[in-house]
């Protein structure tokens, strides 16, 4: 892989992930992640829509007219994720209605209009596909890590199995309901974004304005 | 870091004609691959539908409605029949296996239309028969199940009401399919609200008198279930399918055969 394309895939993977660092696709994250098996599957949904919608978008970027080009790529989207949506409730029926209406929601996702508008528009097929698949990847990885973190905690299992004996099932472990509800999602995407930002010191914001040091007592 | 390469002919993809062009084109492939898409995975959503509502999907319904039944003998003691909701009688023709009653809705030949004045459960359409559950205990008639659809807040409510042999006390009730906003709607899953219905009545004088309804107070009539505080139009969406498919135009004459036929 070349250096630009390697850095197109990897960067929103950490450096400028779409969700703790561009701050776009919260909502999903959080409502999506209470356990791991339907974390997966929105994953899997998120990365096929925006690779596929970033190639269309690139392909006719060239004959793109410039006032329509929005709703054109929402009717791109749209039907990729309807797509998505059919293909999820034939072989996946059961966590397809756990995730409701999250999939069709992928329509309104900041994430993919950002990379079609932002991206695909000016750049060639198979860099878009990369920064495509990047930025879903870096999606998905939020998701993963948040749902294996909620989903060990709220409910001591993991993709179904029992990883931490509840103390209902006479364990030790009593599950925590806040990591069950929404604001436990809150709390360890917070948590995460912290973490990633810190590591990496990016987005930092510079001062503005810094007061110039005064060295010697001004006399009246 | 990345390429931009540098637009050109930015006077041309602007004219009227290439922008009625290019979306003509983007709409046609789109609506070409999502027909496409829906046309070739209907079939197969079909089949799991019907199988996801055969016989063998009856059984655990019934033991998350904590029904009195032993799960190693119940195949041997459960009756399923086709019955023409019109007379009340059982329809011996059509194969129960191969039933299908959401396809049943929207055939022509299979269903009516239901005037607005007798649509309490909103459904539109409703089909001429409807497949019936009745669990023995040896001879006797214990349980009877019945299907029931109705409008929610948002979607379309399927699901199951079980009566107890005398076909008015309500034994259980739980919805197999909705589409109610979760975490709020879906709420008419919780089983501490489908518990009220337990030992409720469905008939007064006649007439299916069951429903739910929004007290200020916790309800103490054996003909009322009391609504989800928050939950208002979806709980009372159930309401109005039980009351729907108790009543005439519903399951009320083949119950009242049924109760004829067997003591």
């Amino acid at each position: 892989m070349t250096g630009t394309n390697k850095q197109v895939l990897l960067d929103p993977l950490i450096n400028n992930n779409p969700v703790a660092l561009q701050a776009l696709g919260v909502c999903s994250a959080l409502a999506v992640t209470t356990s791991l098996l339907p974390a997966l599957l929105m994953s899997a949904s998120l990365i096929s829509v925006i690779v596929f919608a970033s190639v269309a978008v690139s392909l006719i970027r060239h004959h793109m007219p410039r006032n329509v080009r929005i709703i054109i790529q929402i009717t791109i989207i749209s039907s990729l994720v309807i797509i998505v949506d059919q293909v999820l409730k034939t072989y996946a029926y059961e966590t397809s209605k756990q995730l409701s209406v999250f999939v069709g929601l992928i329509i309104t996702n900041c994430i993919v209009l950002a990379r079609t508008e932002g991206f695909a528009m000016k750049n060639t097929v198979g860099l878009s596909f990369l920064d495509g698949l990047g930025n879903g990847l870096g999606y998905s990885a939020i998701l993963i890590v948040v749902a294996g973190v909620r989903e060990i905690l709220g409910a001591g299992s993991l993709l179904g199995y029992p990883v931490i004996t509840l103390v209902r099932d006479g364990g030790w472990y009593q599950a925590n309901s806040i990591m069950a509800m929404a604001p436990g999602g809150f709390f360890v995407i917070g948590l995460l974004i912290w973490l990633l930002r810190s590591k990496k010191d990016i987005a930092f914001e510079e001062e503005e304005y810094r007061a110039p040091v005064q060295t010697q007592a001004k006399t009246v | 870091m990345t390429n931009k390469d540098t637009s050109t002919s930015n006077r041309n993809t602007d004219s009227i004609v290439n922008t009625i062009v290019i979306v003509l084109l983007v709409s046609l492939v789109c609506s070409v691959l999502v027909s496409t898409t829906a046309i070739l995975l209907k079939p197969i959503q079909q089949q799991n539908q019907l199988a996801r509502s055969s016989l063998n999907n009856i059984l655990p319904l019934m033991e998350a409605m904590q029904l009195d039944i032993d799960p190693e003998t119940i195949f041997g003691n459960m009756q399923v029949r086709i019955v023409d909701l019109e007379t009340g009688e059982y329809n011996n023709d059509i194969d129960v296996t191969s039933f299908d009653p959401r396809q049943a809705v929207q055939d022509p030949a299979l269903s009516i239309s239901i005037p607005e004045s007798e649509d309490i459960a909103g459904i539109g359409q409703r089909a001429k028969y409807a497949l019936v559950y009745l669990v023995r205990e040896g001879q006797a008639l214990k349980y009877i199940l019945l299907p029931i659809s109705g409008r929610g807040m948002w979607s379309t409510l399927y699901g199951y009401i079980v009566l107890e042999a005398d076909a008015d006390t309500i034994a259980a009730i739980k919805l197999v399919e909705h589409g109610e906003t979760p975490g709020i709607g879906d709420k008419v899953d919780d089983p501490a609200w489908l518990q009220q219905w337990r030992g409720k009545l469905a008939y007064e004088n006649g007439k299916a008198a069951i429903n739910v309804v929004k007290r200020r107070t916790a309800t103490t009539s054996p003909y009322e279930v009391d609504a989800i505080t928050g939950a208002t139009l979806t709980s009372q969406g159930v309401g109005r399918a039980v009351q729907y498919w108790l009543g005439e135009h519903g399951f009320q004459s083949y119950l009242a055969k049924l109760q004829e036929e067997s003591p």
